[in-house]
Parts: C-alpha cells; structure tokens; sequence
C-alpha cells in the first residue's frame, strides 16, 4: 500500500440537514400514536409515545457523537498502473465508539486531473458499532493521467432518518496511469535522428548552451543577455534567466502535446515507447513540456525507466492545456537559443510523429 | 456520473468517471450476512412474541411460556433464513407450510380448545368490563386448559412468524407489521387490561427496529438487480449493509425501550394510572356498539329493523342503534288546535312475549277491543249536541314513504282506512281539548291489558320497589315518568338487546338506559302490576313547537278542516312533514271515564345524549332536506323521544358537508397536481429525462407484473414486442434499446434525431 490518507474527521463544521420526508412519516406515526392513546388511554400507548419522543433525541445524539469518533483511510494499492489494470481502491472506516450508523454517505469525487475530468459519487456505507468498515473498489483506467479519488465531506444518518449530518473530511489517494510498459509493436527511431539532436556545446565566442532553470529578479552583475525582456516588460522591473549549463550528451525531445484529448493520449503513449527505445540505446533524453502556468518548459531528464516514468508522473500532475504548434516553437527559439535542433514529438495527420525541428 | 458499460453475468461495470471503471463485483462483497438475518429473526420473534404475548399477559391467562417463546424464536429463524437465498425461499416456504398443515391436523383438538380458552378467558375480562351478566362462552375439548392454551400459542405463533415474515417482507413494510401487531393488544387494551413490560418491550423493539430499517432505506439481504441500477443512476455506490451496524442498532434500540419501559413503571405505575385514566369518552361512546359486538359478533353492529326510527310493529331489541334518514314518510294536513303533542297512532301492542321480544295482538278478544272507538263516538255526540270544548277536525295524510297502517289522530273512528304507500287518505277525529264526554267508557273485556309475563314479574317486582311507586293511578304514571327522568337516560344507541335476554328485563335490570320503545313496553309492564290497564301503542308523534316551526301554511279553507272549539286563537290549514325523526313509542291508559288515552314516559332528551349520536347519524343528516329536517330545541317544552333532534347536531352537518367535498375535491386534485408535476418534469428535463418518462409512462400504462419485474431494457421491450406491443423491427428495437441505455446512464444528452426515433416507436406502438 503505498498511499495512505488518515483523516480525523467531523470535529469541526457539521452541519445538521433534516429530511422532510422522513420526519413527516416519523410525525404522521407519532400522531397515530397518540390519536390510539387518547382514544384508549392505553398504558402501553403511553409508553409508545414516550418511547418515541425520547427515540429523536436519542437517535440524533448517536448519529451527532459518531461524526466526532468515526475515521476513515483511503488507500490503494498501487501508485503507478497501466491502462486497464486492476487497482484496489479500499475504503475503510474506523469506530472505536459503541454508536452506529446504519446509513453514512461519503461524497466520494473520482476522476483524471490530467484531463480535468472529475465526476461524484456517493458511497453509502452502514458504520458497525466499536468496528471496522472496508469497502473494496475494483478499478481499472481506460485513461492516461493522474487518477484521482478524493472525499471532502461525509453525512451520517441518524437512525430515523430524520436527521442528516454533514461534516468535511480530506481523503484523497491518487494513482498514475502510465503508458503500457511493453508496445505491441517495436518502436524504431529513425537512424537520422540518432545524433542529430545532440546538443552539442560550441566553443564559440558568447555562445551559452544552457538551459534556463529559473526567472529571478535582476541582480548586480547579471549579464544583458539574460535579461528576460518580455516578462521584464509584464513585470515592470527587470528579470533575468538563470541558466544551468547542459551536459553535451542529452538529447532533447520536446512534447508538443495536442488539446483534443484523444490525441494527446496517443502522443504521450508515442513518446514514451520512442524514449523507452532510445534509453534502451543507452541515450539519455531530456523531455520538455511547456508550462503555461510558469509560463517556462518543464525538464524531465530520463536516464532510465524510473526516470522516465517519473518524468510521465510529473507530467500528469500538471493540466493539458491547449497551445499554438508554431508559438510552442518560438518559445523552444527563446528560451534555448543555442539550440540548433532537437526532437519534437507532435500530432500530424491523425497520428503522432517524432521528427527533428531546427531551432531557428 | 454512474454508466452501465456492460453486463457480465449480471454484474454491471460502472462507470465512476471517464477513464475509470468500477468493476461491478464489488456488490457481491457481503458482509454479516448471517448477522442481517439474525438481526430480522430477533425483530420477527420480538414483533410475534410481544403482541401474542402481551395481549395473554394482559388477561393473566396462563400457559407454558418457554414453549411459545421457542417455538416463535425457532420459526423466527427460520422465516429469516428464508432470506438466504432465492432457491432456499421458494423451498423454505413450501416445508413451513406443509408443517404447519400437518401440525394443524394432528392438534386440531388442542388448537381448536386452546383458542376456545382464549376466548373464554377474554370473555370473562370483557363481562367485568361491561357490567354485564351475559357472558360468550365456547365449549372447551379439552380438559388440561393450560396445555390446551399452550399448544395453540406455539401453533399461532408459528403463523404468526410466518404471517409477519411476508408482511414485512423484503423491503421492512412496517405498518404492515406494526398494525396486525398492534391491533392483537387493542382488544385487552381497550377492556383496560395491560400488557406486562416484557412485552411491550419486545414489541416496541420489533417495531422500531423495523421501521429503522425501512428509513434507513435497508431493503434486503440481497438487493435486485433493478435497485443496483437504480442507484448506479442516482450516482449511488451501494455498499453493504452491515450486520454488526444492525445488530447495534437493534441493541441501542433495546437499551432505550427498556430504561424507558422500567423507568415509566417506576415513576406512573400501571395499577395508578389506569384506576385515573381508562376511560376516554371515545370508549364510553363505542362501548355500547363493543358490547354488541362482544355479544353478538358481527351481526351486533347489524340493525335487524332499521325502518322507521327503530320502530317495526312491536318488534322489540334488534336495533343497536336507531338511524334517522329524516326522509318525509307522511304529509300531514290538518289545522292545528293544540299546543299538545299530536299523535298518530298505528299499531297497538296487547301481549308482551318475552325473550321473542315483541308485542302481538294476536288474541281476537283483545284485538276487537282495541279496534273499539267508543271515546270517539262520545265525543263526536258531544261534538255534534253543540257543547263549547269540542271539536270535529279532519286531518289528510299523504303516506310518502311510511309503512302501509292506519295512522289514527286522537280521537278518531276510522279505524278501518288503511293508507299504502303513496297514497292519500282522509281521518275525522274528535280532539280532547280538556272537557272529559259524558257516560263511561266501555268497561274492558280481555284480560290481557293487566296481563304481565311471569318471566318479567321479578324484574318490575324490583324495579316497582326501587321506585317507590304507590298511590293513585296518576300518582304512579307520575312516580313512573320521574323515576324514569332520573335514573334512565334517554339514548339512541341503547345497544341491541343480546341473545338468550329478554327485552324489557335486560333493560330494567341491566342496561338502564334505552329510547322510546324500551320506556314504553317497560312501562306498560309496570304500569299492569301496579294494577293499571295499559298498552303499547307505535306511531308518529308530532310536537306543536315543531309545526310552529317547520309547517307550511296552504290556502284550503279552515272549515273543510276544523270546526268548534280550538285551543290556539288563529288556526289554518297547514301542510307538515313527518319524517322518521317523529316516530314514536307511547303509553295508552285505560280510564273508565275517558277510555284509552295517551300517556308519555319516555324521558326528556337531554345535550348528554346529542354526543352519543354516531357518524352515521350526523351522515345521513346530510342528505336530509330543510323541508323535513326536525327543528325542535331540546329545551323546548314538550317531552322528547326519538323525533327530538337538537341543533348542535344540525350544526355538526356542514363540517362533515365540507370534510366531504374536501376530501371528493382533494382526491381529483391530487390527481391533477401529480400530473401537472409531471408535465412540469418532462417540460424541464432534458432529452434523456424526456424519453425515460415517455417510456416509464408506457410500461405503467401496460401494467403487467412480467414487465415490472424485468431488470432491463433489452428483457422489457423483447417481452413487449414479442406481445405484440411493439410493432416494430428488431433493428429498430435494438437502436431504442440502445438510445434508452443512453438516456439512463449516459452522461450526455441523445441526440435530437435518436430522441424523435425512439419517440415516433413508443408512441407509434
């Protein structure tokens, strides 16, 4: 189990709904009641009716202290899965309290933060007294991303139904959805392409093959050419690049990552089989995503599976976004310069193709 | 959004979001399964045991309790277990059957005494309870009344369990259990016999149990396939209920009943609070009609003679309760002359038959005699010589809806004209307006009219004692009507006079209380031992607050109708209505000088009595018109009998009027309301809403029971396009099927062009 989420939960902001429905049979019986008392002032009808005015309070003071002792965990057992694999997702609740529920609802929210597709549920558990309570999702994914089960809040039932009790809790347990390890077909890389993305380190005069790490405020002793003009001019005071130097054997491939979705699944998959290959040649590839939050490329470096994968993981934590093809490679112009080429991994004609781009 | 993707051996995937699917296995996942049904068989025992149990407690009858308690925990179990599994059901149920039938024949003897000594013991608690000495009892087979009681115990127990199994059955019905229940402890409840805690304990903690469940939306061990797709549809995971949660439930619910239970007993002890509160006026109004019931059965609650205002030509006893239609039954048209009572006589009663209940004429002596109308003809001689104080009258009546009889004002000598039914006919008579005629009257012959049955003697022996009755004959009559006035209430809801009693005793002795028919034959009894010639006599009797009130005047000429003297200074010719609210039991006297004259004792009416009037009373008060609606005050002067209705009661009449059109208003628009609420959906749902409600709207149209029970989509229309329901192709069903799947669980909306297909083959079936 790698992910555990423990929440004590129901300790602050509940909330108390009461349901009409339930509360207007609970009356309509209550009234029965007491019609059959007064008619017959039977000594058993009035043990009823106090039977069921005490039974409210009672009910709801349950249902009210078991917010306050329940605890849940969400787990599951894997971190990373393949598409159409089988993943448990265990929804456990703890009451170390005699009081139960025989109906809690958790608002449980499933979806890819990836995609940004999210959907709700309600999972309707009963809580055993002074017990455990484990209810066992069988899930597999269809989708790339990063899979997320959350639960912000939960409801306790008291026994009558009438009263509902709503409280927060944060449960929420996520698993990557990663290409599948071992293509159908092998993939090739061209022979052209071994080498011709190298980036290769020149020794001339003011060139600076690097690659820009950060954008900070200009300093005393920066150099001109750093300056970031463009973001200098948003923010109204100078800023520079940070730049960190690249070693001369990484290859660079830049994810040029369509919007339509299906066509970003097949890209990512694309590349991943194409980067599994050329580290399998012992190649060692740095993967570049644009950021349109940082407004920068992310930089993966893969020199392995692991890293590969884990650069898949970083990936899927941020957003698909949508961009502009072109403007992607302006930016690739701006922010490496130096660059004379690198390898471009984008959508063309309804599939995915890896090709050399100059830079420039 | 929850989808059905696919289903694989009836287990649908779910769709949790897009990308993720919830394999559908997860329902399978049981938990406490076992406990779930113990939990069902605690609150089956508790729910059999405290009402079987509790309503023997209550009337103290003993019996071996550890054998009930095990035979209804043994059942419990079982019926639960039935639960189980679907093959196990269907079995289970055909076992328990043949056991209970072969136990049924082969205990029959002890099951049939058992019951028997049940009733007996009941009967006994309801006797004390009436105040009565009647008392229903059934011969017992067997000896042993304790083994008897307790073989039929575990045997009602075992169908009790049975019973209560398939009421509450899968989906925890709790009124279905809870009223057969309750209604076993009504009965000792009701005689003010009180079930012991044990068992009001066990049957709170059954009912509350099971209604918990059902609010808390536990429908069964083992939810349908419809229910996982209903709830897959409302974004719903459905995960199990557990046992262990049940089962503390039911202990939570236990823990309270209990605490509640002793600490009641401690704090409002049984005995005090029923020697304070037993009786509510919803008991002393039934108990009259409980009574009958308890004597006679069904058949109590049953008027034999429900004609006219309980009066049937002497036939006494068979009226719980007189039912006044207030229907005209004659049309008077007279002129009044009097600010007396007039009656209308047209029946005489001659010899009491006791234990038959009814008066007969059937001696010819007695019956010549009574046909006699020699204080007519003297007052017609004294009419007719011219003397001031006498009166030559005519009164036409129209018989609308009354018996066929002579209806004979006082003092006529048309004894002989009849009027049948819708008919018309015309009576001379004499008034008596003070002045007494000369001579006597004609000195009587039969000894009937002093005859008292030996069966009655002892009672109005007693009844004379108590009293106090002496003097002259005014003195009695007097002493009579005032001691009736104070020890016994008008009612008219006496209750019918039970099997194997006699009329007249039964109330003197027992019931005390009655309508005109009961003071009239009594006191034609009582009046004869005292030594006073009398007779029972039926009719109409119409008071002159009423024809002040209620008669129309017409514009025939007073002559026709009335000549000499008149007690009132205006008169005219008026036209009444006599509904059966005038109908009447009265008292004739002999006198030697005046003959066979009228006598009232039947007692005032009082308020008291108006609440006492049942729901059918003030129901057929509705339909009454105003023409014939009585309109006498209770306070007002002359003596009242079954024609006296108050206005409070009139008063009553709208309300009920209002609760009625309510309710006959209320039911078309509760049915206009679910439609409009329907309309108003389908006018904001989108087209998946749409199409589901065109569809749900056909099936609920076709009603079958095969297709409410069909899962899905695919077995619904297969079955009713193989009925011939669906006059389609297969290719067009499929897309239906498909485009129905699609508006349930998909997340998006049909097409247009889908949603006007699959409309044009539903409303084109």
């Amino acid at each position: 189990m790698d992910t555990d989420k423990t929440a004590r939960i129901g300790a602050t902001n509940k909330k108390v709904h009461i349901s009409l429905l339930h509360l207007v049979i609970f009356l309509l019986i209550y009234a029965i009641n007491l019609l059959l008392f007064l008619a017959f002032r039977g000594y058993f009808f009035l043990i009823m009716g106090i039977i069921f005015t005490t039974l409210v309070p009672f009910s709801f003071y349950m249902a009210w202290r078991l917010t306050d002792y329940v605890k849940a965990v969400l787990i599951s057992d894997k971190e990373r899965a393949r598409p159409g694999e089988a993943v448990e997702i265990i929804f456990t609740v703890n009451n170390p309290s005699f009081l139960c529920a025989l109906r809690a609802a958790w608002f449980l929210t499933a979806g890819n933060s990836f995609y940004g597709t999210f959907d709700d549920q309600k999972l309707v558990l009963s809580i055993p007294p002074h017990g455990q309570k484990q209810f066992l999702m069988t899930v597999s994914m269809t989708d790339l991303g990063r899979i997320v089960f959350a639960c912000k809040e939960f409801c306790i039932t008291d026994l009558l139904g009438i009263f509902v009790i709503h409280s927060d809790c944060a449960l929420d347990n996520c698993i990557f959805i990663l290409p599948q390890a071992d293509s159908a077909t092998e993939v090739s890389v061209p022979e052209t392409f071994s080498g011709a993305a190298e980036l290769s380190e020149s020794n001339a005069k003011g060139n600076d093959y690097s690659e820009v790490s950060d954008i900070r405020t200009y300093r005393a002793g920066d150099r001109p050419k750093d300056i970031h003009w463009k973001l200098s001019a948003k923010q109204q005071e100078p800023m520079v690049k940070e730049r960190v130097s690249l070693s001369g054997s990484e290859h660079i491939l830049l994810l040029d990552l369509p919007h339509e979705k299906n066509n970003a699944e097949e890209l990512l998959t694309e590349s991943y089989h194409q980067v599994k290959a050329l580290l399998n040649r012992h190649m060692a590839i740095r993967l570049l995503i644009w950021n349109n939050h940082l407004f920068s490329f992310d930089s993966y470096s893969c020199n392995s599976l692991e890293e590969l994968e884990t650069a898949f993981c970083e990936i899927f934590h941020t957003s698909l976004l949508s961009h502009n093809s072109d403007i992607l490679r302006q930016y690739m112009k701006n922010c490496y310069p130096q660059l004379e080429s690198y390898m471009c991994m984008a959508y063309h004609e309804d599939h995915a193709q890896l090709e050399i781009c100059i830079n420039g | 959004m929850a989808k059905i993707l696919q289903k694989k051996k009836n287990k649908p995937d779910i769709l949790l979001s897009e990308g993720i699917i919830l394999s559908g296995c997860f329902y399978e996942k049981r938990e406490g399964t076992w406990a779930n049904l113990l939990v069902r068989a605690i609150f089956l025992f508790a729910i059999v045991t405290g009402s079987l149990g509790g309503m023997l407690s209550a009337f103290q009858i003993s019996y071996i309790k550890w054998a009930f308690f095990l035979t209804a925990l043994f059942a419990a179990l079982y019926c639960a277990s039935l639960y189980a599994s679907g093959w196990w059901e269907n079995t289970g149920y055909i076992l328990i059957f043949i056991v209970v039938a072969y136990s049924g024949l082969r205990l029959r003897t002890y099951i049939s005494s058992g019951f028997y000594g049940i009733l007996n013991d009941i009967s006994s608690s309801a006797s004390i309870f009436f105040e009565s000495d009647a008392q229903v009892s059934y011969a017992e087979q067997v000896e042993n009344h304790y083994l008897a009681i307790t073989v039929a115990m575990c045997y009602f127990a075992l169908i009790s369990c049975i019973v209560t199994n398939g009421l509450i059955s899968r989906k925890s019905k709790y009124l279905a259990a809870s009223v057969p229940a309750v209604l076993f402890l009504m009965v000792p409840i009701y005689l003010e016999h009180e079930p012991e805690g044990i068992y009001v304990i066990l049957l709170a903690v059954g009912i509350i149990t099971v209604y918990i469940y059902r609010q808390n939306q536990y429908l069964s061990q083992r939810p349908k396939q419809k229910v996982l797709l209903k709830a897959a549809k409302k974004h719903l995971l459905l995960g199990n209920f557990s046992g262990g949660a049940a089962l503390g439930a039911l202990f939570a619910v236990a823990l309270l009943c209990t605490v509640i239970v002793s600490v009641t007993e401690l704090l409002i002890p049984k005995d005090s609070y029923l020697a304070g509160n037993a009786r509510s006026s919803f008991k002393l109004q039934t108990m009259d009609t409980m009574e009958n019931f308890y004597l006679l059965g069904v058949m109590g609650l049953i008027n034999f003679y429900p004609t006219t205002g309980g009066l049937v030509n002497g036939r006494l006893g068979g009226v719980g309760s007189v039912r006044l239609d207030y229907e005209t039954d004659l049309t008077l048209e007279f002129v009044p002359y009097t600010y007396d009572r007039i009656y209308l006589k047209s029946f005489i009663g001659a010899e009491y038959i006791p234990y038959e209940n009814h008066w007969s004429i059937e001696d010819q002596t007695a019956y010549l005699e009574s046909q006699k109308h020699d204080t007519a003809d003297r007052l017609e001689d004294a009419f007719l010589s011219g003397r001031d104080g006498y009166a030559r009258a005519v009164m036409k009546i129209m018989n609308v809806a009354a018996m066929s009889a002579a209806y004979l004002p006082y003092y006529s000598n048309n004894s002989a004209v009849l009027i049948p039914p819708t008919q018309e006919a015309e009576y001379t008579f004499f008034p008596l307006l003070g002045e007494v005629p000369d001579g006597s009257a004609d000195p009587l012959v039969s000894d009937l009219w002093l005859e008292v049955p030996e069966e009655n003697r002892e009672v109005i022996a007693d009844f004379c004692d108590k009293a106090g009755l002496s003097g002259s004959s005014q003195e009695i009559i007097d002493g009579l009507r005032d001691y009736f006035q104070q020890e016994y209430p008008y009612t008219l809801s006496p209750g019918a006079t039970p099997r194997r009693k006699d009329f007249i005793n039964y109330f003197l002795a027992e019931k005390r209380k009655g309508y005109c028919a009961h003071y009239a034959s009594s006191a034609v009894l009582i009046l004869r031992y005292m030594g006073i010639p009398a007779r029972y006599v039926e009719g109409y009797a119409v008071d002159a607050a009423e024809i002040a009130q209620d008669a129309e005047r017409t514009a025939q000429n007073v002559s026709d109708y009335y000549e000499g003297t008149s007690l009132l200074a205006q008169s005219s010719v008026v036209s009444y209505d006599v509904s059966d609210g005038n109908a009447h039991a009265w008292v004739e006297v002999y006198d030697e000088n005046l003959g066979w004259y009228p006598v009232e004792l039947t007692p005032y009416w009082t308020t008291q009595e108006e609440s006492r009037n049942s729901l059918w009373d003030m129901f057929t008060r509705l339909f009454q018109t105003e023409g014939n609606a009585p309109s006498v005050e209770i306070n007002a002067p002359n003596e009242n009998t079954g024609a006296a209705i108050t206005d409070t009661i009139r008063s009553s009449a709208p309300r009920l009027v209002f609760c009625l059109v309510l309710l006959i208003v209320a039911i078309p628009v509760w049915f206009l309301t679910k439609r409009l609420i329907r309309l108003y959906r389908y006018s904001h749902a989108d087209r998946n809403g749409k199409l589901l409600m065109l569809y749900h709207s056909m099936i609920q149209k076709e009603s079958r029971n095969e297709l409410k029970n069909m899962k899905n989509f695919e077995e619904q229309i297969a079955w009713l396009a193989e009925n011939g329901f669906l006059n389609q192709n297969w290719a067009c069903l499929e897309d239906l099927i498909q485009t129905l799947n699609e508006a349930a669980f998909s997340q998006r909306e049909i097409s247009a062009e889908a949603f006007d297909e699959a409309c044009r083959i539903i409303n084109g079936r």
